[in-house]
Order: C-alpha cells, then sequence, then structure tokens
C-alpha cells in the first residue's frame, strides 16, 4: 500500500501533468525554444568532430596512416631523399616509407587531359600505410616494372579494363607506357576526392620504376613516417631530424592546421547559439513568471492541506523538467539532422560526407537543455517559494518591487562597463574572439537592462504624436504602455530578435560584397600560379596572341620572423620584378600622392610596403626599420608605405623579388596576372595556357570570374547555415513575442473589462490594442535597429583584432525591412490576441479580485 | 418625478452543465429620478446580476430594462457603450482603477473614450477632485492610495461625465467601517447636492440606511 509521502507526490505529479496538458500552447513554445536551443547546442559542439573525421578522412586518403613527411630540404638541390636506418629512433617510429610522387598527364577518352598523381611505392609499404582493396587483378603478372593500379571508378568511367596499356605523360613529348595491373575499390588513394574544385587521381606504380624514371634506383622524393605511440610526435620529429639533418620533417597536418580550417565555420555556429540562448532564456523566465502567478492559488490550497514547501517546489520544477527533457530529446534529433544538412553543405568540397561524433555529445546535449530549462525557471520559482502562505491565501502579497528598477539600472551600467573592458583586457589570439564575443554579450545584457527606462522615454516623448495621429484611443494606448511589464518584455525580445537577424544579414553580405569588390577591382582577366613556371614560361605565354600583358611576380608564404616570435611575420610576401604593378593589381598605398613612386622605390634594397593590419598589430609607422630573421640571417627592412589589401585577411606585404630569392631563398615558381584583350574569350584563353603549361607537375590557370565565384561559393555554405539559424532565432522571437501578447492578455483581462464598463466599445478596443502592439513592433524595431548596429561597430573591432579586417554596416534596406518585420510580428500577435478577447466575459472579470 | 429605470418582466437564467439555474424571477419594478436605492438580499439572490442588468453588460433572458427610456437590448454596442461613457457611471466592490494610470488619467478615461479633450474638462476635473477629497493626490497612481482613496478615485471616475445614473455593487465591501461610512456619506452628498440616482448592492444595512430607499431580493425575487 503506497504511503502518504507518495500518494501526495502522485497527486503533485498528477498535477504538474494536468497544468502541462492544459496549456498547450504556452508548452510548445517553451519546448520549441528548449529543442532549438539545444540543437544548435549539439550541432555546434559536434561540428568541431565531424569536421575533422571529414578532414581527417580525406588527408589520410591521401597518406594513409603516416603522422610525418620528410621532404627535401631548403638546400637540397637533387630534391631527392635516401632512406637512412632508423637507429635509436626505431625505439619511437613504427616505419619510415619512401615514395616517390610524381604528376603526370594522361589523355582521357573525352580528349581532355587529366592530371594524375603518380605515386610509386612498394606493395607491402603500400599496405602499411594506406591499404588497397584490390577489386581485380592480372594474375599472370606480379607489381613490377610498368604496371598501374588505378581505383575502378575511374577505369569506368574511362572504359579502361585490367592488361589495357595506357600512355602517360612525364614531361612535353616524353611518354611511358604502362599495363593496368589492377583496379582498386574506391578507398584510400583511389577515393577521388576533390580538391580546390578539382578532381584529385591516383595511380599507383611500383617505386622502384619510378625511382629509375628520376634516375636514382635507390632514392626517393617523400618519406613518410609513422609513430609507435602517436603522443611522442613531437620527439620523434626531432629524433628524425637528427637523422635527416638537411632535410624537413614535419607533421602531417598539425591540430592547429585543422583547427583553422574549422573555426570560420565553429564562430558563426557559437554565436547565433548564444543568441538563441539568450532568447531562449527570456521566453522560458516569462513564461515561468505568468506559471508561477497562475499556480499561486492552487499553491497556497496544497500548503494549506499539509503539503511541504519542497512538493509545492517540485510541482513547479517538475514542470521545467518535463519541458527541459522533451526539448533535449527533440533537440537532439534536430541538432543531429542540422549537423547533417550543414556537413553535406560543406562537404560537396570535400567529397563525402561521414557524419560520425562522440555519443557523449548527446548526453551533454541533455544536460544542457535541463539545464536551460531549469535554470531559466528557478528565479521565478525561487521568488514564489518564499511568499508566506498566509499571504497566498488572503491574497494580500506584498511587491517586491520597490528599489527593483535602481538595481536593474546598477546592473546595466556594470554590465556595460565590463562589455567594453574584456574585450581591451583580453586582445589577442583565440581569446580576443571569446573576449569579443562575450562583450557583445555583456553590451547586449546591458542595453536590456536600460529598454523599460529607454522605452518610456520614447513614450514620453510620442505621447503626443500617438494623441495627434490616433486620438485619445492613442493616447490611452501609450498611457498603457507606460511601465507595462508585458510590453517592454515584448519590445526586449524584438530588439534581441531583430538586432541578431540584421547582424547575421549584414555579416553575411558584408563578406560577399567585400569579397566581390575585391576581385572586382583587379585589372587583369586571369591568374596563374605554378610552381615551375620561370620568365621562359611566362615569354611562352605572352606569345598567345589574344594576350594583351601580362606581369609575373612572385609570392612567398609564412615569410619572416620578427621580434623573436615564433609565427610567421607575413603570411603572404609578393615580390615584385617591375613598375607596372599597379597596371594589375589595384593596391592603394595610404597617405600617399604617387603610388607608383612607392613601388618604384619598392625595387631598390631591403623596402616592405605591408598592410593596414600588420601596421596596427605592431604600431608602425613608415620609416620605420626592422630586423628581420628570413631564416638564411637577420636583415634590416625598412618599410616604406602601407595598403589596405584585405586578401589573406589582411596579413600581407609586399617587397622585391630580388628581395625574396636572396633573403627568403624563395625560388618557388612564378606568378603571373594576365591582360587579355578586349572582346576574347577569357575561357579559351585560360586552356590555352593550360596546355602550355600541362607537363608541370602543379599549376593552377583561372580567371578571375572563376576565383571571385569560387569564393562567394564558398562564402555562401556559410552564410545558407548562418541564415537558416537567424531564421530559426526568428521564429522563437517572434513566438516568443506572440507568447507575451497572450501573457499580456491574461493579466489584462480585468482592465479590459473596467475600459467596457466605463464605456469603451468593442471597436475602440481592438484599436487600443492594435495601436499598442504597433507600437511595441516601432519601438522594438528602432532598437533593434540600433543595438544591431552597436553590435556591427564591436565585431568589425573585434574582427579587426583577430586580423580579419571587414567593415559592417547595415544597409537602409534590410533597416526597412528588419523595422518592418518588428511591426508585423506585433501585428499578427495582437490579431490572436484579438480573437481570444471575443471570450472576455466582463463581468466575472469586475466582480472577483 | 421621472422614472429613470424601468425594469419589466426580467428573467435571467445561466447556464450550468447541462442544468439552467434562474438567478431573477420576473422583476418588475422602477427608479425615479433622484432616488438613492439599495437592493439588499442574501448571497445567490441575484442582486448584482440585476445591478449589471441595469448598466448594460448582460443582457436578461426574458423582459427588458429601460434606462433613462432606451431599451437596452436593443441598443447596439457602440449605444451602449456610449450611454455607460455619458448616462451612467459604475462603481465597484474592487475599485477597478487602471494601474498604471494615475488618478486623473483613471478619472478622466470616460471623457477620453468620448473622444473629448482633457483640457475642456479640468474645471470639472478639479471639482470633483475637492469632491472626493483627492485634490492632492492627482498625480499618484492606484498602488500609492489606501483603500478608501481609490474608491473615491472609483466614484470620482463615475461622475466626470455626469452621468444620470449611478450604479454601485458593493462599494464599502471591501473598505473598514470607517472608511466604508465616509463612502457612504459621499455618495448620500452626491445624491442630495447633484440629484443623481443612485443604485448600489450592499449587503449592510449600515450602508442602506444612507439611501431612501431599499429594494429586497430573495431566491431571484422581489420580497
Amino acid at each position: 500500500m503506497a504511503s502518504n509521502e507518495e500518494v501526495k507526490m502522485g497527486i503533485l505529479i498528477k498535477y504538474t501533468f494536468l497544468n502541462i496538458k492544459e496549456h498547450k500552447f504556452r508548452t510548445f513554445l517553451i519546448v520549441l525554444s528548449i529543442m532549438l536551443s539545444v540543437g544548435l547546442f549539439f550541432s555546434s559542439l559536434s561540428i568541431s568532430d565531424a569536421l575533422t573525421e571529414i578532414i581527417m578522412e580525406n588527408i589520410q586518403s591521401q597518406i594513409g596512416t603516416a603522422e610525418i613527411v620528410i621532404s627535401p630540404g631548403k638546400y637540397n638541390s637533387s630534391g631527392l631523399l635516401k632512406e637512412e636506418p632508423l637507429g635509436e629512433a626505431s625505439t619511437l617510429i613504427d616505419y619510415t616509407i619512401g615514395v616517390v610522387e610524381n604528376r603526370v598527364n594522361y589523355q582521357n577518352s573525352n580528349e581532355k587531359t587529366d592530371q594524375i598523381n603518380l605515386k610509386g611505392y612498394r606493395l607491402e609499404d603500400l599496405e602499411r600505410i594506406n591499404p588497397v582493396i584490390f577489386n581485380q587483378k592480372l594474375e599472370d603478372r606480379t607489381f613490377v616494372g610498368k604496371v598501374l593500379i588505378i581505383s575502378k571508378a575511374y577505369a569506368e568511367e574511362q572504359n579502361l579494363a585490367i592488361g589495357d596499356f595506357i600512355k602517360l605523360e612525364f614531361s612535353p613529348e616524353d611518354y611511358k607506357y604502362f599495363q593496368i595491373y589492377a583496379l582498386a575499390e574506391n578507398k584510400g588513394f583511389f577515393k577521388n576526392t576533390p580538391s580546390f574544385g578539382q578532381r584529385e587521381i591516383n595511380f599507383v606504380a611500383p617505386r622502384e620504376t619510378l625511382s629509375r624514371f628520376i634516375g636514382h634506383p635507390d632514392q626517393v622524393n617523400t618519406i613518410y613516417s609513422k609513430t609507435i605511440d602517436d603522443l611522442t610526435i613531437d620527439e620523434s620529429i626531432v629524433a628524425l631530424q637528427k637523422i635527416y639533418e638537411r632535410e624537413q620533417v614535419n607533421k602531417m597536418v598539425t591540430k592547429t592546421e585543422i583547427d583553422a580550417q574549422i573555426r570560420p565555420i565553429r564562430i558563426p555556429f557559437m554565436f547565433m547559439l548564444i543568441l538563441v540562448v539568450i532568447i531562449s532564456i527570456f521566453i522560458i523566465y516569462t513564461s515561468f513568471k505568468v506559471i508561477t502567478l497562475e499556480r499561486l492559488p492552487m499553491l497556497g490550497t496544497f500548503r494549506s492541506i499539509g503539503a511541504t514547501k519542497k512538493m509545492t517546489d517540485f510541482i513547479m520544477l517538475g514542470e521545467a523538467i518535463i519541458y527541459g527533457v522533451l526539448g533535449s530529446t527533440l533537440g537532439v534529433f534536430v541538432g543531429h539532422h542540422l549537423l547533417s544538412a550543414v556537413m553535406s553543405l560543406i562537404a560537396n568540397d570535400m567529397g563525402t560526407m561521414v557524419l560520425r561524433y562522440p555519443k557523449i555529445n548527446v548526453i551533454i546535449a541533455i544536460i544542457f537543455g535541463l539545464i536551460l530549462s531549469i535554470g531559466s525557471a528557478l528565479v521565478p520559482i525561487i521568488k514564489t517559494s518564499k511568499i508566506p502562505v498566509k499571504e497566498i491565501l488572503l491574497n494580500i502579497i506584498e511587491g517586491t518591487k520597490k528599489k527593483r528598477k535602481h538595481s536593474r539600472y546598477i546592473i546595466g551600467v556594470v554590465l556595460g562597463g565590463l562589455s567594453l573592458v574584456f574585450p581591451m583586457q583580453f586582445n589577442e589570439g583565440n581569446i580576443a574572439a571569446i573576449a569579443g564575443g562575450l562583450g557583445i554579450i555583456l553590451m547586449i545584457g546591458a542595453l536590456v537592462c536600460f529598454i523599460p527606462l529607454l522605452t518610456n522615454l520614447f513614450i514620453r516623448l510620442t505621447e503626443r504624436i500617438f494623441g495627434l495621429i490616433f486620438g485619445n484611443i492613442g493616447r490611452i494606448a501609450v498611457k498603457n504602455m507606460r511601465g507595462n511589464r508585458s510590453t517592454q518584455d515584448n519590445i526586449i525580445l524584438l530588439t534581441i530578435g531583430l538586432a541578431s537577424v540584421l547582424t547575421i544579414m549584414v555579416i553575411g553580405s558584408g563578406i560577399q560584397n567585400e569579397t566581390s569588390r575585391y576581385y572586382d577591382e583587379q585589372n587583369y582577366e586571369i591568374s596563374i600560379r605554378s610552381s615551375e613556371a620561370s620568365r621562359v614560361t611566362a615569354q611562352r605565354i605572352m606569345s598567345i596572341e589574344e594576350i594583351n600583358d601580362a606581369y609575373y611576380y612572385q609570392r612567398a608564404w609564412n615569410a619572416f620572423k620578427y621580434g623573436g616570435e615564433e609565427k610567421p611575420f607575413i603570411r603572404s610576401l609578393v615580390g615584385i620584378e617591375s613598375e607596372n604593378f599597379l597596371e594589375f593589381f589595384n593596391y592603394d598605398i595610404l597617405n600617399v600622392s604617387n603610388d607608383q613612386e612607392i613601388i618604384e622605390e619598392l625595387l631598390i634594397g631591403r623596402k616592405l610596403v605591408l598592410s593596414t593590419v600588420i601596421r596596427d598589430e605592431y604600431d608602425f609607422e613608415v620609416g620605420d626599420k626592422l630586423s628581420l630573421d628570413t631564416g638564411n640571417g637577420i636583415r634590416d627592412y625598412e618599410i616604406i608605405g602601407f595598403t589596405d589589401v584585405k586578401e589573406n585577411n589582411g596579413q600581407f606585404g609586399m617587397t622585391s623579388m630580388y628581395n625574396l630569392k636572396n633573403d627568403l631563398k624563395h625560388f618557388w615558381g612564378l606568378n603571373m596576372a594576365v591582360k587579355i584583350k578586349p572582346g576574347t574569350n577569357t575561357v579559351e584563353i585560360k586552356e590555352q595556357i593550360e596546355k602550355k603549361l600541362e607537363h608541370f607537375n602543379w599549376y593552377q590557370v583561372d580567371t578571375i570570374k572563376e576565383m571571385k565565384q569560387r569564393n562567394l561559393d564558398n562564402n555562401n555554405q556559410m552564410i545558407i547555415i548562418l541564415s537558416v539559424f537567424s531564421a530559426a532565432t526568428a521564429l522563437i522571437g517572434s513566438i516568443g513575442v506572440m507568447n507575451n501578447f497572450l501573457v499580456s492578455l491574461l493579466a489584462r483581462r480585468k482592465s479590459l473589462a473596467i475600459y467596457a464598463s466605463i464605456g469603451m466599445s468593442k471597436v475602440q478596443r481592438r484599436r487600443m490594442i492594435l495601436i499598442e502592439s504597433i507600437s511595441s513592433g516601432v519601438i522594438g524595431g528602432l532598437f533593434g535597429i540600433i543595438t544591431a548596429q552597436l553590435i556591427m561597430l564591436r565585431i568589425t573591432s573585434l574582427l579587426s583584432q583577430i586580423s580579419i579586417p571587414l567593415v559592417l554596416k547595415i544597409s537602409l534596406l534590410a533597416g526597412i525591412v528588419g523595422f518592418v518585420g518588428s511591426v508585423m510580428v506585433c501585428l499578427l500577435s495582437s490579431i490572436s490576441v484579438l480573437s481570444q478577447l471575443r471570450k472576455l466575459n466582463i463581468i466575472k472579470e469586475l466582480r472577483y479580485e | 418625478m421621472s422614472v429613470v429605470v424601468n425594469v419589466k418582466d426580467v428573467c435571467k437564467n445561466f447556464a450550468l452543465g447541462d442544468e439552467e439555474v434562474k438567478v431573477l424571477k420576473t422583476l418588475n419594478f422602477e427608479i425615479n429620478k433622484g432616488e438613492f436605492v439599495s437592493l439588499m438580499g442574501p448571497s445567490g439572490s441575484g442582486k448584482s446580476t440585476l445591478l449589471y442588468l441595469m448598466g448594460g453588460l448582460d443582457e436578461p433572458t426574458h423582459g427588458e430594462i429601460r434606462v433613462n427610456d432606451k431599451v437596452l437590448k436593443q441598443l447596439k454596442d457602440k449605444e451602449e457603450s456610449i450611454m455607460r461613457r455619458r448616462e451612467i457611471g459604475f462603481v465597484f466592490q474592487f475599485y477597478n482603477l487602471i494601474p498604471n494610470l494615475n488618478v486623473e488619467e483613471n478619472i478622466l478615461l470616460p471623457i477620453l473614450l468620448d473622444g473629448k479633450k482633457a483640457r475642456d474638462h479640468q474645471e470639472s476635473l478639479n471639482e470633483i477632485l475637492s469632491l472626493v477629497g483627492l485634490s492632492d493626490r492627482r498625480k499618484h497612481t492606484p498602488r500609492e492610495l489606501s483603500g478608501g482613496q481609490q474608491q473615491r478615485v472609483a466614484i470620482a471616475r463615475a461622475l466626470i461625465s455626469e452621468p444620470d445614473i449611478i450604479l454601485a455593487d458593493e462599494p464599502t465591501g471591501n473598505l473598514d467601517s470607517v472608511t466604508g461610512n465616509e463612502i457612504m456619506a459621499l455618495f448620500q452628498r452626491i445624491n442630495q447636492e447633484k440629484n443623481k440616482t443612485i443604485v448600489q448592492v450592499t449587503h449592510s444595512e449600515e450602508a442602506a440606511k444612507y439611501g431612501t430607499r431599499i429594494i429586497r431580493l430573495k431566491d431571484g425575487r422581489l420580497v
């Protein structure tokens, strides 16, 4: 037989479920908020893991299980390596495998040239580093001589079979025939992943064969290595560097590199998550304020018949827990699908979509949802819990408002102050991003504290105008809004919601506009990059009739170190040789009357033009002399100018090509900017250029249009994702506003009945409610736009601190659309309220307290 | 004396689940101008129901009520509302003031709802504030007033548009006896000095003594 306690708890649980059932719309709203928050939280949490999986899978498809790569060092003029005995390092290293990597051409079945990565491996080595699953194999041959393993997919595409002979072009007029030895399943090397918009097609040949082609049977051009314990990678690198003193020994992929790839995707997720969570907290908090008020009489009754405080608190908390469990469970489901959608957008460029994340993320997300629900509801529950039973029963609850409004403003001032201090104090590296984001959240918090004051001020200033436009009903409507908590809550929701949506829109369009502008401003049509290009190549290209002019230059990556810092000083350093640079590149040298003079000066001696991002980072001025570590000794350079070029996030500099070669020992090919004659077809010229470079191991030819479109498309994926989230934020905010209007109706039924009793007609009542709602929309819209603009200013400053120079502004159109949207949400909400008002029982409201 | 309220064959039924409860059963009476009538009777006798019918806030199931010669149930919502602004003033047990409006604003509401300018009624506002003794509280909100003061504001609101009739539902029900007597004395003064017809619902014999006539109800009928 159940004990008394069990019976009481059973009654309370039953009561909790009844309450939830009674207010289905409110339940739906709260659960929806939690669901979206948890969904977004889950995807943000899991996206790093999922993306890392994709990136690692792509990397592994190219290099298998290798963790370390040994490549020819700067002073290795032959570019070849010999595998050395490991000696003491054998305790750390699982394997070192030498390979010959080559790039060859194959004339495919469409008469077009496919660039093939031809990798020379011993079969037993291949099994260790990246096992192949054979689909078919020649039985009467071994993997020796001029034989190939190719992917089954490529063979089917090109109508090839095992035993076929194919012709590969190693260099112009240098062809070799290989026999297809085996077809491999589409895994590992043969996965056929795209990279930079191009397919990566891998063939494998015997290592000895390719070594003979490069002239040294025992030598290779790359060595891959794997550790026994991956925790000892750094130690292993040191050990291998001792063995291969003059060569480069590096990690295959560092976590920093992967994080850097993921960060542009993860950061917007986190930002949206914070906004959605703030709105959700607000919705749950305001809903529970009403829930606790509604439950008061019943709570008093329960207490008066013997329920303990714990039991009545349980009723309230129980409701919050139920919302949390429901919302979290649905949220994980939503989050999984959201992540899947995001990954399929991103993975287009990366070949395959693999959705993997730690299962613990599901638990963490559910806990997050519970904390969100319970945490948001806690304050109203605690407040209600403190009310003495007598006061509840006698309905003489003393207001605790007292000086509350002053504490709100004090909190607002403190938050505002902290929002300025945090970003100033923590303004370097990753911490800058976090502090900046926190600063924005605190700023929003500060604004929220002041919204009631600002609303009242606005109303006072516009009361007369409302009277003039709408007559006495307008005046009454405006007076109703003064100090009305529901109105204030709505304005807060509208402000945060609109600010979020506008922020996302502006960031998205800002990025796209900046990208477009950069490419539109260039004065050439085709860009060429090649590791092997030389002046001879440039001359050959210039021989194409339709080419008007070309400019060649070099680009070194991660050039110089400065001030004892480990990180590279200039990420992208352009080396120029001739004076007509500015005829091709629209770079503005700041604060000089004649840019051309600076370009000419750059060619003489050790001079630098740096980006404004680097200038601001180090507080440089024109004329400053820098001692730079070139990797081959310290050299002194002079800064002669600054430019606000945004490429590579502003990590950009210019010097002469001579300095690149002489100081940095940079021999890496040539880049070219090509102008074509007016009226000629850019794509046809591009193809002609590609034909001239076919025999190179690596080259890239792009039209400016293609580069622009690729960048825009890449950005577009992220912008679509952000737009989805901003739509979700807008949806939650709108539903929150609707809920507030309905909640406000609950509280105002009595007032509306009083108005009816003193002669307000139904038409007047409708007008009054509509005026109130439109006014809320107008005020919320204005505050939302102002808040968004303040956020833009903060984000611009934050981005510049983390070396992303982007200026953001709200366009007139975006402002108007946002403003109108805000008003429409309120209007639609009021229409739903008006429909509820038809059920208003005036007498019932008037007679009872 | 002219008749301001005419109740003829009025019945009022309420649905309670599947049953129909007859609250008022065929009432017939008249109220003349200048009378101060107290509707009395035990709980559930239908006094408040009758009061709200007279104010046009509800409709009789059968019969008709005329106020100032207008049949209430024939009036449209707009006409009824106008009537409540200009010809009828309501005073309730729980004051029913608008909480975020101050004393002046609460009092002027019927004027504003009638589309008139507040500044054109400053003189009558001042007079009424003086009558109810709240001239020094005009900018206070209801939260800052005592129960008696709030009731005075409600009375002032009921008077501002100079209605012919004031309907009061247990006006002293939420007040202590001293304050209650003050309010009743005010009603009496309004009745005598301004010749306003007052109909009040009350349980209190004390309060009824301030009136000129008592109508008693029991089980929905006049006794």
